[in-house]
This record gives C-alpha cells, sequence and structure tokens, in this order.
C-alpha cells in the first residue's frame, strides 16, 4: 500500500473548502446555464437546452442588453473616478506631515464599512426630504435643487457610481501611496537637476514608474466594478426601472426574482468569463518579471 | 564660469542642526572636495547648491547673484547622485538625452551630442540598453554622461564612487579628474573618502558636525592640519595622535612611556606624527622605546606598531626589515614633522 504523503493529508481541508465552496458552484453553474430549471415550477433542474439560455440572453432579452450597457457605464466611469481621485490624493498626501499621516489612517475607514451600509447612509444622504448631501448639491448646484436624485436615471446611476468610488478610492489611494514610495526620490531628484519642472517631473519620471501599480489599481477595480452588488441593491434597488441594473444585479433578479435557474446561470456565466480574462490579466501584470 | 559664494548657510531639520554657519566661496573653474565622516554635513551642503533643501539662514550666490529663490530646475546645476538616479524606464541614450529634451534640443543635435557624451565616457555599446541590463560601474558612467551632456554652470557630485568596487573607484577617479580638466566647469564633490580628496581636488574643505574645519589645497591640508581631527582624517594609516602629559624636559604619555621631546607649552597635549616621519633607530638615538605589537608586510614597505599609552603607534619603515613581536624598538620623530593639538579643544598648539 502507497503512503500518502503528508503534504496532502494538510493541504486536505484547505481544498476540499475552496471545492466546496468555489469550485462546486462554478462547475454547477455551468451544467445549470446548459439547462432549463424555473424554480417555481419544479424543484430540480430540468431539460438539457444547450446553448438556448444564452442565445435568448443576446437575441431577445432587452434587458440583458440594458444590463450590460448599464455595466459599461457603471465600470467604465468607477474606475476611471477611482484612479484619478486615488492618484490625485496619493500625491496631496504622499510628503510627510501630521496632518497627512492622519489622512492616511482615516483613508482605511470607508473601505472597511460594509457596502450595504454605505448603500443605506448613501439613500440617507439623498433623500429629498432629509437628505444633507441632496441640500448641500442643491445650494451648490440650482440646477440641481429640487431634483429627486434616485428617482432620476442619471442622477441615480451617478449616486451608485460615487458610493462605490467612496467605498473603494480611499483603500486604493493607499495603494498608489505604496507605488510612489518605491519609487527612487533621487530618480525625481535627478529630473529637477536636468532642468524638469514640476509638471515634467510628474509625466517624465513619476508616472511612467507608477505605471504598473496604476495597472494593478485599474485592473482590481475593474473586477470589483463588475462584481458590485450590496451597493445597488441597498441603494438604489437597479432603479429607478432598470436604470442602474448591472449584469450582477440582473442575475440577482432572473434567479431570485424570476426564479429562472438556468438563465441566471447563463448570464451568470458572461460574467464570469469577463472576470475570468480580467483575472488572468491581472496575475500577468503582479507576476511578470 | 560660476563663482559660488554660500555665506553664512546654517541648515537644521527639525531640532538638528546640520550646517553651522558656514562660509564658503568655491571659485570659477575650480574643484572642491567637501570630505568628511557620514552625517557631517557635506551632502547637506551640496544639495543646498542644487536647491534640492533650503538654508535655514545664509544666502547661496552664483557669481554673485542670490539665488535662494531660484527652484532647482532654472539653476543650471548638474549632478551626479551616489545612487545614479537613472531613469528606470529609459534607455541609456534616452537617459543621457532627457536634459537636452527639456531644453528643446532639436533631435539630430541631441543625437549628436549623445553621441559624444557617451563616447566620452566609453558608453557607445550601451546606449539602447536599459539601465537595469549595466553593471554598477556602466551605470556610474551613464549618470556622468547625463551630467556633461550639456555645459551646466555648475557641477555636483555626491559620491559617485562609494559604489563601485575598489579597482574600478581608480579608474572611474582617473576618468572624473580627466573630464574635470577638459571641461572646467565650477565642480563641488561631496565624498567621504580622502584618497578621492587629495587626488581630484584644487582645493578641500575638510569638515565635521556642520562645520569647515580646514579649507586648503591638498598639500596644505596634508603638511600642515589646522587640529586634531582633520590630522586623523587626512593620510593612510592616519596620523598616530597620541595623548601627552608636558613633564620637566619631556613628555608623559598616558600610562607612564616617558618621550624625549619638548612641548611647547606646559599641560595636556596631543601629540601628532605621521608613520612616514618616524624612523626605528638604536635605543641611544631614541626619543621613546617600546615592544614590537605588530609587523606588518606592505610590499613597498613595512609597518611596525607599537602601544605608547592606550593607543597604537604606527611606523613606516624600509621594506627588507624584520622583527618578531614584542621585540624591543626605539623609535625616533623627526623634528620638522611633529605636530602637537590642544588635548581637549584639539586645536593646533605651535611650537
Amino acid at each position: 500500500m502507497r503512503r500518502i504523503p503528508p503534504h496532502v493529508w494538510l493541504l486536505a481541508p484547505a481544498l476540499s473548502f475552496v471545492a466546496a465552496m468555489a469550485l462546486f458552484p462554478l462547475g454547477y453553474s455551468l451544467v445549470l446555464s446548459f439547462r432549463e430549471w424555473k424554480l417555481a415550477a419544479s424543484g430540480a433542474p430540468g431539460a438539457w437546452v444547450g446553448l438556448a439560455n444564452y442565445w435568448l440572453l443576446v437575441s431577445d432579452d432587452p434587458e440583458f442588453l440594458e444590463a450590460l450597457a448599464a455595466t459599461a457605464v457603471f465600470v467604465a466611469a468607477d474606475v476611471i473616478a477611482t484612479l484619478a481621485i486615488a492618484l490625485g490624493a496619493a500625491l496631496l498626501i504622499k510628503r510627510a506631515g501630521r496632518i497627512n499621516s492622519l489622512a492616511r489612517v482615516l483613508m482605511i475607514l470607508p473601505f472597511v464599512m460594509s457596502p450595504a451600509l454605505i448603500g443605506i447612509s448613501f439613500r440617507f444622504f439623498l433623500n429629498p426630504e432629509f437628505g444633507i448631501a441632496h441640500h448641500l448639491i442643491g445650494m451648490l448646484v440650482p440646477a440641481l435643487a429640487g431634483r429627486v436624485w434616485l428617482a432620476d436615471p442619471t442622477l441615480a446611476m451617478i449616486a451608485v457610481i460615487a458610493s462605490d468610488v467612496w467605498h473603494w478610492a480611499p483603500y486604493m489611494t493607499l495603494v498608489v501611496l505604496g507605488g510612489l514610495a518605491s519609487i527612487p526620490q533621487e530618480t525625481e531628484e535627478a529630473a529637477r537637476v536636468d532642468g524638469a519642472s514640476p509638471w515634467a517631473v510628474f509625466r517624465d519620471v513619476t508616472l511612467p514608474q507608477l505605471l504598473p501599480v496604476l495597472g494593478v489599481v485599474a485592473v482590481l477595480k475593474t473586477v470589483f466594478a463588475l462584481k458590485a452588488f450590496d451597493t445597488i441593491y441597498t441603494l438604489s434597488n437597479g432603479g429607478p426601472g432598470t436604470a442602474t441594473q448591472t449584469l450582477a444585479y440582473f442575475v440577482y433578479q432572473v434567479a431570485f426574482n424570476h426564479y429562472d435557474m438556468g438563465y441566471a446561470a447563463a448570464a451568470a456565466y458572461v460574467l464570469t468569463a469577463a472576470l475570468l480574462v480580467l483575472s488572468v490579466f491581472y496575475l500577468r501584470l503582479v507576476f511578470r518579471k | 564660469m560660476t563663482t559660488i559664494t554660500l555665506s553664512g548657510i546654517d541648515k537644521s531639520f527639525g531640532a538638528v542642526r546640520i550646517v553651522r554657519d558656514l562660509n564658503l566661496t568655491v571659485a570659477d573653474r575650480e574643484f572642491l572636495v567637501l570630505l568628511g565622516p557620514s552625517g557631517c554635513g557635506k551632502t547637506t551642503t551640496m544639495r543646498m547648491v542644487a536647491g534640492l533643501e533650503h538654508p535655514t539662514l545664509g544666502e547661496i550666490a552664483f557669481d554673485g547673484v542670490r539665488i535662494n529663490e531660484v527652484p532647482t530646475q532654472r539653476r543650471d546645476v548638474a549632478m551626479v547622485f551616489q545612487n545614479y538616479g537613472l531613469y528606470p524606464h529609459m534607455s541609456v541614450a534616452q537617459n543621457i538625452a532627457y536634459p537636452l529634451k527639456l531644453r528643446g534640443v532639436p533631435a539630430a543635435e541631441r543625437e549628436r551630442l549623445v553621441a559624444r557624451a557617451a563616447e566620452r565616457v566609453e558608453l557607445t555599446p550601451y546606449l539602447a540598453r536599459m539601465p537595469r541590463e549595466l553593471s554598477g560601474g556602466q551605470r556610474q558612467r551613464v549618470a556622468l554622461a547625463r551630467s556633461i551632456v550639456r555645459k551646466p554652470r555648475v557641477f555636483l557630485m555626491d559620491e559617485p564612487l562609494s559604489n563601485l568596487d575598489a579597482k574600478l573607484r581608480v579608474v572611474a577617479r582617473a576618468q572624473i579628474k580627466h573630464l574635470a580638466q577638459e571641461l572646467e566647469v565650477t565642480t563641488i564633490y561631496v565624498t567621504h573618502d580622502q584618497v578621492e580628496a587629495m587626488t581630484l581636488a584644487h582645493r578641500v574643505a575638510v569638515m565635521r558636525d556642520g562645520v569647515i574645519h580646514q579649507l586648503g589645497a591638498p598639500a596644505e591640508i596634508y603638511n600642515d592640519p589646522a587640529d586634531a581631527f582633520v590630522a586623523g582624517f587626512i593620510g593612510n594609516p592616519a596620523m598616530n595622535l597620541v595623548d601627552v602629559e608636558a613633564e620637566g624636559a619631556g613628555v608623559r604619555a598616558e600610562g607612564g612611556l616617558a618621550i624625549a621631546l619638548a612641548a611647547p607649552r606646559p599641560g595636556r597635549l596631543t601629540l601628532g606624527a605621521r608613520a612616514e616621519d618616524m624612523r626605528i633607530v638604536p635605543a641611544s638615538e631614541a626619543h621613546f622605546q617600546a615592544p614590537v605589537y605588530t609587523f606588518e608586510l606592505l610590499g613597498e614597505a613595512t609597518m611596525a606598531t607599537v602601544m605608547v599609552g592606550h593607543t597604537l603607534v604606527a611606523i613606516k619603515a624600509p621594506k627588507d626589515l624584520r622583527l618578531e613581536p614584542d621585540t624591543r624598538i626605539g623609535v625616533r620623530f623627526d623634528p620638522a614633522r611633529l605636530f602637537w593639538f590642544d588635548a581637549a579643544s584639539g586645536a593646533r598648539v605651535r611650537a
């Protein structure tokens, strides 16, 4: 009888946990995406339908296509805003100082808050009767005074993006700060001596050396934005109508409001495919020599 | 064509005073070396000339014009950093060309100047490489080429040789000296290595604790040190410094050893003599006698070390001499090459 080496035993609990919690759902949902399963009608998956679920998604479901469009808007705006704010804030507080180190500590707060709580908080902030943000924005931008944020498709999308940026930008600022700290100070000083203005130092020396870190931030944030659900659920509920219904929210709707598991699995796999591509991209970025 | 004047410069970082009331004029086309142990303020002084640090007090002027408020990029200085500060995302050619690019030099002219600078430091075969693909010596030469690709008002070099191995350092030192003679640009060179200072400088400023202890030509600093610190810092081996007490006609070292030398004044003094200014002689001619502590062969000479009081004293001797440890030897000073310092302040006491 062959002995099973100890490392197999030691790894077994972790591996079986990952298998049960990640690999099994991943495989099972792939199987489901090829079957029909209306949860309201049957407790078990029904007939095999091949690629019919996928075909229906792209050929005859305007709501899915709208969700795709909303996802594109949400992800693009979210990633760009997060990157810009993270980079700007990091440059602002990179120098040593009491206020800056306090800012760095406070940065962690939004990140450790529950996304659901953030969604609810933003919902309160934007409440037309007693929301503080609603009133402040109304005072600063008179055109927006009296508008009900979550009833307006564009404003609701802005609100959802803002809440997610608020959640993530501070953490990403810390990541960018780490990147800035790893740039040798001598290169920036050498550029100044060589005759570079502060803007030229940033453009020619700082930014190029920061690009790998910004790349990591962009890819990570794209992944997180694609998966965003809790904030959208608690803040806008995908509404008004389907204005802020992203792909992740659409999958939830189909699965747990329409009880159409096979169809939801197919939609989820569209999202999974995108995430898979991004993950490979991310790993390449992080582990390249 | 630039004279640098530092007047009453003070620099503090928080409560720490790094540079104290420093006054220094670097003449046009002079090669001045700031020499001192780490933490003496030499690099900070240079960085203030570059504009990378700002003096707490005092004025910095180029050709008599105050430049305290002129930002680094408009001072027209070139600097070689200790770790070179090469742009890691640019090729060697792009690194060297960057100062020209910033000045709007047309591409064709830029290429010509880069090729010339690269040739001067023998980098031509490496122009297409990235800095990470170069050895330490090659990187140092890229930094050098980047600083000589244009003609700056002032050259600043911050320990440019300290990251090279000993053999390469000698070659690079010669190269820097050659370039400096050829380019005729006012240069400030920072180092803690007294050999670099002696070989490169027109004048050396020996610094400690933010103060210049002595400013002078290398020979002057070597032959006529202003105080015990300078005497002990310059020379290889360092000057022998022995604490003594003047007593009657002679002096007595700590531990009681009598030395038959007349002190310039009574009290506690430090006696200084270089290894090459002492000789091993018969007991009848000796200023003092002591047993050999170690004996080393140097090749072109030998070095005998004896214990005087609590201090090791090195004596240079002819290359064919052989001594066993614990042999008692007589030592004679060259009276003309003897230095006396105040034991407490280190100030020179002239006979």
